[in-house]
């Protein structure tokens, strides 16, 4: 905006009063916490500061460090059944709601259900949904012949439990974006296609699907960003046990941090996290332009 | 087979599948409403009771839980809902400046600003819970309750989500407000925020909802039973307590917190939907 020196220098400093709360607040609660886990990332800090130097060690330790090697590949398996599980069952409800008939609005406001419940109220739902002895899934399983399962306390269910938990949370969350962007698609294109004797699977691979690539990349980039960081539902559900089946890197700096006072550590791990999101979030971008 | 059939074999199959997503959208709901009715008795009846009869349904959780020493409901709501307020005011006046600084206003360093604020975008609380805790007890912020509010009262998502709309309103606006003698703040309160109810009212119900539902940040900050307890950190100690196979915790007094801290946001979705949405997107698209 053009004006006489008076007016730009009242602007100047009107703008910087008007930036200095919000950015000064991000500033203090992210950028210093950043640096601050960068510079005790090679220390050896307590609980009680006595801070000492430590180079590579922190860093060296997140791959030596069995526990830590252990959160890193859980959090791996998480992000990549996730992932994809989550794309397809948001997409395919998306495809089931994309239908006008009376009703429909009623339909949809209980799909959405879940977008409405907090993540800890979901975990507290879910814990009794899982219950080994008056869950509901396993007087169903028990009505039709099989064993109940102990579905949050043995190593081999725990963390396919929490996955279905949190493709139960967040896969109508996605699904609105989806459904959003399905009716975007400009009918005259299914009109041409059907023109030239395409069939329904026909259109969806060559019609719906393109025309939906980039929402669907963010929906990737977005929910795996999301999966990386997972901490809740392990945290509530099984403090990362049972045998650290489902401890994951969020976890780890955590129980590092607080429970064993080992804030060097701690940080070393927190900032791997931070580096692989912001990898990962670098290259789905990189892949969404790429695609436009 | 005919066209006829066919047909209604494709409308069967869809109606099925659709229901098949009501029951399983739905039944976890249905399993909060019907645990929080039901006493501990009835919760663990042999075989299950699918649905409680009219005579084992009560609303005694309900009164329950506000004198319980474990789950201080009037206490804790209180804490809630001042903290979800507070963060929420906050972010309204902090978020709305700001993005309308970096929109329409010449400051030194904005586009470093801008970058600064993207960057943050990609950052994850959850790495940053041990230096964050470090940062705000060295304040001296710890168990109170500026420092419950400090890391949420500002977001730089709901700064560019604002930055956005600023941008759209035209310059010859402004500049005609300038000709007549306006200063900033009288530009900013009377024309710009006012154009920008909508997106204003976008920033309320996300972080509202953000401070509302707030839970590992409130727990880190806090002592175990602190008087600054919230809903969530109360809910998710009495989930963790429940699992021990024990009965620490009463399973209707359990659910029918669930349904209390569930009632604001289902409340917000449904009359603020259209705010609620844009900003679900608008965070989707743009981020």
């Amino acid at each position: 905006m053009k004006g006489t020196g008076l007016r730009s220098r009242s602007e100047t400093w009107t703008g910087v009063v008007f930036l200095l709360p919000g950015v000064g607040i991000i500033f203090v609660c992210v950028a210093i916490p950043i640096l601050l886990a960068f510079a005790l990332s090679f220390t050896h800090c307590s609980r009680f500061l006595t801070i000492q130097w430590a180079g590579l060690y922190n860093y060296a330790r997140l791959i030596t460090d069995p526990l830590a090697l252990k959160s890193l590949i859980n959090t791996l398996i998480y992000v990549v059944t996730f992932v994809p599980l989550n794309l397809a069952l948001a997409l395919a409800i998306a495809l089931l709601l994309n239908r006008r008939f009376p009703g429909m609005r009623v339909i949809r406001s209980v799909y959405f259900v879940p977008v409405v419940l907090s993540m800890v109220v979901t975990v507290s739902i879910f814990r009794f949904l899982y219950d080994f002895n008056y869950g509901p899934l396993n007087a169903v399983l028990g009505a039709v012949g099989f064993e109940p399962v102990p579905w949050l306390d043995h190593q081999s269910y725990a963390m396919w439990a929490i996955v279905a938990m949190a493709l139960w949370k967040s896969s109508a969350f996605f699904s609105i974006i989806l459904l959003a962007a399905l009716q975007d698609v400009p009918q005259s294109l299914h009109e041409a296609a059907k023109v030239d004797g395409a069939g329904p699977v026909m259109r969806f691979l060559h019609v719906t699907i393109p025309s939906l690539a980039p929402v669907m990349t963010a929906v990737i980039a977005l929910s795996s960003i999301g999966a990386f960081r997972v901490f809740v539902p392990m945290f509530v559900l099984t403090k990362g046990g049972p045998a650290f089946s489902t401890r994951t890197m969020a976890l780890h700096a955590y129980s590092t941090g607080f429970d064993q006072g080992a804030l060097g550590q701690s940080s070393a791990v927190s900032f791997a996290l931070l580096a692989i999101i912001v990898t990962a979030t670098l290259i789905l971008n990189k892949a969404r332009r790429a695609g436009r | 087979m005919s066209r006829r059939a066919h047909r209604l074999a494709a409308g069967g199959g869809y109606g099925l599948l659709l229901g098949l997503g009501i029951l399983v959208f739905g039944f976890p709901l249905y399993w909060m409403m019907r645990g929080a009715l039901i006493d501990q008795a009835t919760w663990t009846q042999v075989p299950l009771v699918w649905v409680p009869g009219a005579d084992q349904v009560s609303l005694t959780a309900f009164t329950d839980i506000f004198a319980s020493t474990q789950f201080r409901m009037g206490q804790v709501l209180l804490n809630t809902f001042t903290i979800a307020f507070m963060t929420m005011l906050c972010n309204v006046v902090f978020d709305c400046m700001a993005g309308f600084a970096l929109a329409k206003m010449r400051v030194p360093g904005k586009t470093l600003v801008l970058a600064g604020l993207l960057l943050t975008l990609m950052v994850p609380f959850e790495g940053l819970m041990v230096p964050l805790y470090l940062v705000v007890t060295k304040m001296g912020l710890a168990n109170t309750l500026p420092g419950i509010v400090l890391p949420g009262a500002a977001s730089a998502f709901c700064i560019i989500l604002m930055r956005q709309f600023f941008l759209s309103v035209p310059d010859e606006l402004l500049e005609a407000a300038i000709v007549d003698g306006a200063d900033w703040g009288q530009i900013f309160f009377r024309i710009a925020l006012p154009l920008a109810a909508p997106a204003v009212a976008t920033v309320a119900v996300i972080t509202f909802l953000a401070g509302w539902e707030s839970y590992i940040w409130p727990l880190l900050i806090t002592d175990p039973h602190s008087k600054f307890d919230v809903l969530q950190k109360v809910l998710a100690q009495a989930t963790m307590v429940s699992q021990s196979g024990s009965t620490d915790t009463e399973w209707p007094w359990l659910m029918a917190a669930a349904l209390i801290s569930t009632a604001p946001p289902l409340i917000l979705f449904v009359t603020c939907q259209r705010f609620f949405i844009a900003g679900l997107t608008g965070g989707a698209l743009k981020g």
